[in-house]
């Protein structure tokens, strides 16, 4: 390793000296190096050492204890990995909550920072979870139902909404009754009671023609006959009132 | 894919070649870039760093340094000026945004200005890097935000190291 990066090293400054003679400018990064794997747990003197720094919010103590527990980010994230969401974006959002618990780790409570962050953690990745769920069920207003042999689509919006005439209907409904109504009222008691058994106003039952003839001890032909009088009548009342 | 040690040996070899004939053209130095993400595109110029070794420590994913100034059309501007707070644990997501929160990586970082740096890298669909004539396409590279500027003269936007070149794990 240490010929590759004394190379590396050379490398960099005999192009730089190049560059510089070329009249480039000045990189501010000239060795940028990550951690190899994922930075182990503090240990207790060096957590201690960090908290009383973060008391001082010293920024650098703050990115340090964010380092050296990611592991304990990937740990708890693995328990929500049967939700669906990839265990890498599940470290991220955990590692937001890390990071919100070292901002407001307060050192003088009594409790451990490891037990603290992981609330944090498990916190923010629930939060993220049911915000995010809040969308599952959902389904476009556009959405395609049906294709017809044209290649026509049905949209979800062609079936839903409500009819151009629900408020005028009850209206009209309500003068329909009215109307029926009067001209009941100019009816005679018998002609009245065989409207009643054939169309069950009041009791919503209806009667056969047969039925009502039996119960009235007349033929069927003779209710026929009076049913077709009784409604000629009450359509001239109607149309007397209405024009 | 196998060959790519072999690219990355001739691209070391080829540098240095150059470099001992002192015919190394600054052109080799540079390579053009494409970040894909959410269906936006963004090109820009890097520079081939051999000293950038920056890896994501979780998925050990290489690591492309760029100027927050060219990440306009992938990422929205107040989460590029918010970085620091967000590394900070001093943002807080709205519900619009969320869906950039589960991007997000953290990538600690030690350099000759800094020992202990973090920066905030953001995992994009694809990055398509154009290397001595050969497009090399990386869906697990991060892209690591950096605040200032990488070139005073404005002649690149972004660091890509050898790392990019290696085989992906």
């Amino acid at each position: 390793m240490n010929i590759l990066q004394l190379f590396k090293i050379n490398l960099n400054n005999i192009y730089n000296k190049y560059i510089n003679n070329a009249g480039e400018d000045n990189r501010e990064i000239y060795y940028i190096g990550g951690s190899q794997t994922l930075p182990p747990p503090l240990s207790q003197e060096e957590e201690e050492e960090l908290l009383e720094k973060l008391e001082n919010n010293n920024e650098e103590a703050k990115k340090t204890l964010v380092e050296r527990n990611l592991r304990l980010v990937v740990y708890i994230s693995k328990k929500f990995e049967n939700t669906g969401i990839e265990i890498e974006d599940l470290i991220s959002i955990g590692t937001i909550g890390l990071m919100k618990a070292i901002n407001t780790f307060n050192v003088s409570k009594n409790i451990k920072l490891a037990t603290y962050a992981s609330r944090c953690v498990e916190n923010e990745i629930l939060m993220y979870l049911r915000r995010t769920n809040k969308t599952k069920g959902e389904i476009s207003i556009d959405e395609p139902l049906k294709q017809d042999g044209d290649g026509n689509e049905l949209l979800l919006s062609d079936i839903l909404g409500t009819d151009n005439d629900i408020t005028s209907k009850n209206i009209e409904d309500e003068v329909d009754k009215k109307l029926l109504r009067i001209s009941m009222q100019k009816l005679n008691d018998r002609e009245k009671h065989i409207m009643e058994l054939r169309f069950g106003f009041c009791t919503g039952n209806e009667k056969t023609q047969k039925e009502v003839a039996d119960m009235l001890g007349i033929s069927q032909s003779y209710i026929s006959r009076l049913e077709k009088k009784i409604i000629g009548k009450m359509k001239k009342e109607i149309l007397s009132k209405t024009g | 894919m196998q060959y790519w040690d072999g690219i990355l040996g001739f691209l070391i070899i080829n540098i240095a070649f150059k470099l001992v004939k002192n015919k190394l053209n600054i052109e080799d130095m540079f390579c053009n870039i494409k970040i894909f993400n959410n269906g936006k595109e963004q090109r820009l110029r890097a520079m081939i760093d051999t000293g950038n070794l920056l890896k994501d420590p979780i998925t050990n994913s290489p690591v492309v340094i760029i100027e927050k100034s060219k990440l306009l059309n992938i990422l929205p501007e107040e989460i590029l000026e918010n970085t620091k707070k967000i590394i900070n644990g001093q943002y807080e997501f709205s519900y619009e945004y969320l869906k950039y929160a589960s991007k997000f990586r953290v990538l600690p970082f030690s350099s000759l200005g800094k020992q202990n740096g973090m920066l905030l890298g953001f995992k994009v669909d694809r990055i398509e890097a154009e290397i001595n004539d050969e497009e090399i396409i990386r869906k697990d590279a991060i892209i690591g935000i950096y605040d200032k500027k990488l070139s005073n003269r404005n002649q690149y936007e972004g660091l890509i190291g050898l790392n990019y070149v290696e085989k992906s794990c």
